[in-house]
């Protein structure tokens, strides 16, 4: 156990984790050089074609140091702040952390965010100051940055280039001799701590593991604490970085292992496993559920694949706990999933992974925010869906998620940026130069407003040269009212959403018109409204169809206007219903999509 | 069901397996061609005649006694001459047709339509069908407005029309007139000028119909919008309908009595067996068609597309020709339809339900295409 070093790469999105990864991956050679990659342990798809890490990823990498073999357990850790759930899950499996800071970036929101996280878990900080190896790189400013802001000694840290492999020996140097080796009791009871899990089609539900006390073996009887389910172990092993059988995990390592669960719901990320019979007193202390902040309904586009749908949620939920999901059903769509998110990126990445890696076809409806709603009666309810919106007259008040936005941006696009969070509600807290041309802004905005196209619009009017961080900062009173879309005098609750009644007009009028251009004529006039309560702010008419019918048919034209039938009929299996009004599926998706703008 | 191309022989194999007698309640023959091709024309025909009329005649002669083979025929009781031109044959040889193929007055005929165009009409060609059983001709007058007929690429004046109209009637055939709406250039006036002089001609029947062709623009000249189509419809709709026209079929009025049986029977989907050039045929679950070449035709060895329907195909085939007539579909055939829009579509006076029968109304009529899509949906 002496010989164990169990530590995380933390850092700022796009700090150089990942490629720091890489380094220490060719260093230890646990990778085959020919099937090296750049930021091999970005494996997903998605990580690959987007250039980010999502999911933690676990390695165990042997490494010859003075003489001794010690075991070094590597987790590479995601830098956007949507995935920092995924990040602490992952420092309750360490005893130390690289703490990356780019040089030419110098400290950035989630550093420091991350570098908290590593000090609550009481873990050893080693800083790595990387990309020295560019000519923008600032050392001496970063140093600085590290010692105000985290007070952090930084003439410890490690200056290096993960690109060219600089310095990066000093790094593992530096985990052997300051992270401590794990500090567990190798002859107590069991107890591990499931820190990630997925879903393998063949063997069950994989968990990845850290051994805190005793040791776990193939066949063992094991108890799951909160779910109080028991399993034997079939396979244990290591990631190194695929998956490794052995013979056990001992006392302060890190490994996975397959013990016939089948159903996903019987495991829980957080949960302590121990010894059926043999069970440790208490549990280890888990982790703090996060709350999702961000909210959209997501249906399957075929209407049978419901079933498949929710299976998929309770798969990928394995991998990634911070999914919440409930039921929903919408008239228009149907029966899907009110499902939460960490934030927009989230939202945006969980969507996409449940369509390619289940074979799913969704929709998802505009997200939203939770609300608070105080009603005339006292009591507090907090509302996911306009759909869960009371009656006006029951409403005391609504307070909204506010969050704290930093932009920086260069100074020729400082009106465009005020102009925007001005548009958004945003309440100027700050604003600083912080050189000539850079200028730091400090913005309160209601999460509301950014979850729509703020960031789109905010690239556009900056031609790319802005950032953008945002952290949440609570709830507060805002006068917002539901708007009704309805099509042929029924709501379509799909359209429904929450908005600041001084701009329920405009938005109204702008779904309405979208409306009336995205929805085909049909054999009616059909009117499309807005309102907010029973008061129509808005009003279109789509005319009605006048003509459509072979003029002719006669002997030889039945065939031709059967076939044309038949293809129709297809088609329409893929219509979607609005009330009586029938819209193509791609329509109406994007119907779904309108934005502000 | 897959289309497949059989040769003559093959075709009358594979019916022949199928059933020892067919009772073909109507024959059909196409005359393939034309003095002048019309500019909105898709009907097949050709404006040479590529060799004689003799030479056709032989080979549907050669078709004719073929498919008798089939069946005695005896179950035919109308009989459409169309085409084409029909009219551009001679006096002889409209006689021809009858004693040399078909010996018409050997069938028990209830309607026997010849379709004329007014510049080859003439009292001559008329004797003629007067002779061979003819009962009804149908007339292509299209306008009555002489720019119009140029603008659309017609070969005759409005004053052929009339006169033809006229002689028709006085030897005593039933008359029906075919005319053209939603001609682009056409104003409304002169449209409801045609529709007027074309009930004062006093025609038993009337076909008009709403200009369709593939590309946006005709002639030069954009198309008319859906509403300038529907405002033209509804103008011959309710002056029909004064008239003592009866709205019978999508682009059909007849006075009482005088409704097309022949078309009726397309509509309600009775056997029929077409013969020439890219004619038609339906017996039973089989549809088949003659290839539309004159030349091939003229080789006796042209192929014909073949396509056997399952119940649900022949379903959707009654339900859609039903549904262009006022007879409308009994809805007691077990065919689902979506209730919502059919409740809906009576709601918004497009149909009509009464004795178990959907029926659409004049304006259902006009969007009967999208009305039929949204109720088998
Ligand atoms: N020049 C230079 N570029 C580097 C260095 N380290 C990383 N990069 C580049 O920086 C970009 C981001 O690197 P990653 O390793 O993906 O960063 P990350 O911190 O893992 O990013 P996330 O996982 O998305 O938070 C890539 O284009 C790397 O090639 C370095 O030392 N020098
Ligand atoms: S005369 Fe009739 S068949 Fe011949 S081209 Fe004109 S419209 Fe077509
Ligand atoms: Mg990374």
């Amino acid at each position: 156990m002496q010989h164990i070093r169990n530590f995380s790469i933390i850092a700022h999105i796009d700090h150089g984790k990942s490629t720091l990864a890489d380094r220490l991956l060719q260093l230890t050679k646990v990778v085959d050089e020919r099937k090296f990659v750049e930021q091999y342990l970005d494996r997903m798809d998605i990580e690959r074609e987007r250039g980010i890490t999502i999911k933690a990823q676990t390695v165990r990498m042997p490494y010859e140091y003075e003489g001794q073999t010690y075991i070094l357990n590597l987790i590479d850790t995601p830098g956007h702040v949507d995935f920092t759930y995924e990040v602490s899950r992952s420092l309750a499996a360490c005893e130390g952390a690289l703490l990356v800071v780019d040089a030419t970036q110098g400290v950035e929101a989630q550093t420091i965010a991350n570098a908290l996280l590593a000090l609550e878990n009481n873990l050893v900080i080693i800083p790595v100051i990387n990309k020295i190896d560019l000519p923008a790189a600032n050392v001496e400013r970063t140093k600085k940055e590290i010692e105000e802001s985290l007070a952090i000694p930084a003439d410890e840290a490690i200056l290096i280039s993960a690109k060219t492999g600089e310095n990066v020996e000093e790094v593992l140097k530096a985990i052997i001799e300051k992270v401590p080796p794990p500090s567990g009791k190798p002859d107590g009871r069991l107890r591990a701590l499931i820190f990630d899990s997925w879903y393998d089609a063949y063997r069950g539900v994989g968990l990845l593991i850290k051994v805190v006390d005793g040791i776990i073996k193939r066949g063992d009887q094991i108890k799951l604490m909160a779910s109080q389910k028991v399993f034997e172990v079939e396979e244990v092993g290591y990631m190194s970085p695929d998956p490794v059988q052995a013979e056990n995990i001992m006392c302060g390592e890190v490994g996975y292992i397959f013990a016939g669960i089948k159903d996903p719901r019987d495991t829980r990320i957080g949960d302590t496993i121990t010894k059926f019979k043999e069970e440790a007193e208490t549990p280890l202390p888990g982790y703090k559920e996060p709350k999702p902040v961000v909210f959209t309904g997501i249906f399957p586009v075929e209407g049978g694949e419901f079933e498949k749908l929710r299976d998929s949620l309770e798969k990928l939920r394995l991998n990634d706990p911070s999914v919440f999901f409930e039921p929903e059903t919408s008239k228009a769509l149907g029966f899907g999933f009110r499902c939460g998110f960490l934030g927009l990126l989230h939202m945006e990445i969980i969507k996409e992974r449940l369509e390619r890696e289940f074979g799913l076809e969704l929709i998802a409806t505009a997200p939203s925010v939770a609300y608070k709603v105080v009603k005339t009666n006292g009591e507090i309810i907090t509302i996911k869906s306009p759909a869960e919106m009371p009656n006006p007259n029951l409403i005391e008040k609504i307070e909204e998620p506010y969050v704290r936005a930093v932009i920086m941006t260069n100074a020729e696009y400082v009106g465009d940026v005020m102009e925007l969070c001005q548009e958004k509600r945003g309440i100027l807290r700050s604003m600083n130069y912080l050189s000539e041309n850079r200028v730091e802004f400090v913005y309160e905005l209601p999460l509301a407003e950014i979850i729509f196209d703020f960031f789109d619009r905010l690239k556009s009017k900056t031609k790319g040269y802005a950032s953008f961080d945002y952290e949440l900062i609570g709830h507060r009173e805002s006068d917002l009212v539901k708007l009704d879309i309805l099509i042929n005098g029924e709501p379509v609750d799909a359209l429904s959403m929450i908005v600041h009644r001084d701009k329920a007009y405009r938005r109204g009028r702008e779904l309405v018109s979208k409306l009336k251009e995205l929805i085909p004529r049909q054999l009616f006039d059909v009117p499309v409204q807005a309102a907010v309560g029973s008061r129509v702010i808005a009003r279109e008419t789509i005319k009605a169809l006048r003509k459509d019918v072979l003029a002719k048919c006669y002997g030889g034209d039945v065939t031709r206007k059967r076939k044309l039938l038949e293809k129709q009929k297809e088609g329409k299996k893929r219509l979607k219903a609005l009330g009586k009004v029938q819209v193509p599926q791609e329509t109406f998706i994007e119907i779904l999509k309108v934005k502000e703008g | 069901m897959e289309k497949f191309r059989y040769h003559r022989k093959h075709l009358l194999k594979f019916l022949k397996s199928k059933k020892a007698n067919f009772d073909f309640e109507s024959l059909y023959i196409h005359i393939p061609f034309c003095k002048k091709k019309c500019l909105y024309c898709d009907f097949y025909s050709v404006s040479d005649k590529k060799g004689s009329i003799k030479n056709f005649f032989d080979s549907l002669k050669a078709e004719y006694e073929e498919f008798r083979s089939l069946t005695d025929l005896s179950s035919i009781k109308t009989i459409y001459i169309g085409g084409g031109t029909p009219s551009l044959l001679l006096p002889e040889e409209i006689e021809a047709l009858s004693s040399s193929i078909f010996s018409f007055n050997d069938f028990e005929i209830e309607e026997f339509t010849f379709e004329a165009n007014p510049e080859s009409i003439d009292l001559a060609k008329m004797v003629s069908l007067k002779k061979i059983g003819v009962t009804r001709i149908s007339l292509g007058v299209q306008s009555l407005d002489d720019e119009i007929l140029r603008f659309l690429g017609r070969i005759h004046s409005s004053e052929d029309a009339r006169k033809a109209a006229r002689e028709i009637k006085n030897l005593g055939f039933d008359l029906n007139i075919d005319i053209i709406y939603g001609i682009p250039g056409q104003t409304f006036g002169s449209l409801v000028d045609t529709v007027k002089q074309v009930v004062y001609l006093e025609p038993d029947s009337i076909s008009a119909y709403a200009l369709t062709v593939k590309k946006d623009t005709f002639n030069g000249l954009p198309l008319k919008s859906s509403e300038a189509y529907f405002e033209e419809y509804l103008y011959i709709v309710e002056f029909l309908r004064k008239n003592g026209y009866r709205h019978y079929e999508v682009s059909n009025w007849a006075h009482d009595g005088k409704e097309s049986k022949h078309n009726l029977n397309y509509w309600l989907r009775k056997n029929y067996l077409g013969l020439g050039p890219s004619a038609a045929s339906l017996i039973d679950d089989v549809r088949f068609s003659n290839e539309p070449s004159v030349t091939k035709y003229l080789t006796n060895n042209s192929a014909y597309f073949l396509e056997v329907l399952n119940e649900d195909q022949i379903l959707l085939e009654r339900f859609y020709l039903a549904m262009r007539t006022s007879l409308g579909f009994d809805i007691s055939q077990s065919v689902t339809l979506n209730v919502e829009f059919l409740k809906e579509f009576v709601n918004q006076g497009l149909l009509e339900v009464s004795d178990n029968r959907i029926v659409p109304t004049d304006r259902g009529m006009f969007v009967l295409d999208s009305i039929v899509a949204s109720l088998i949906a």
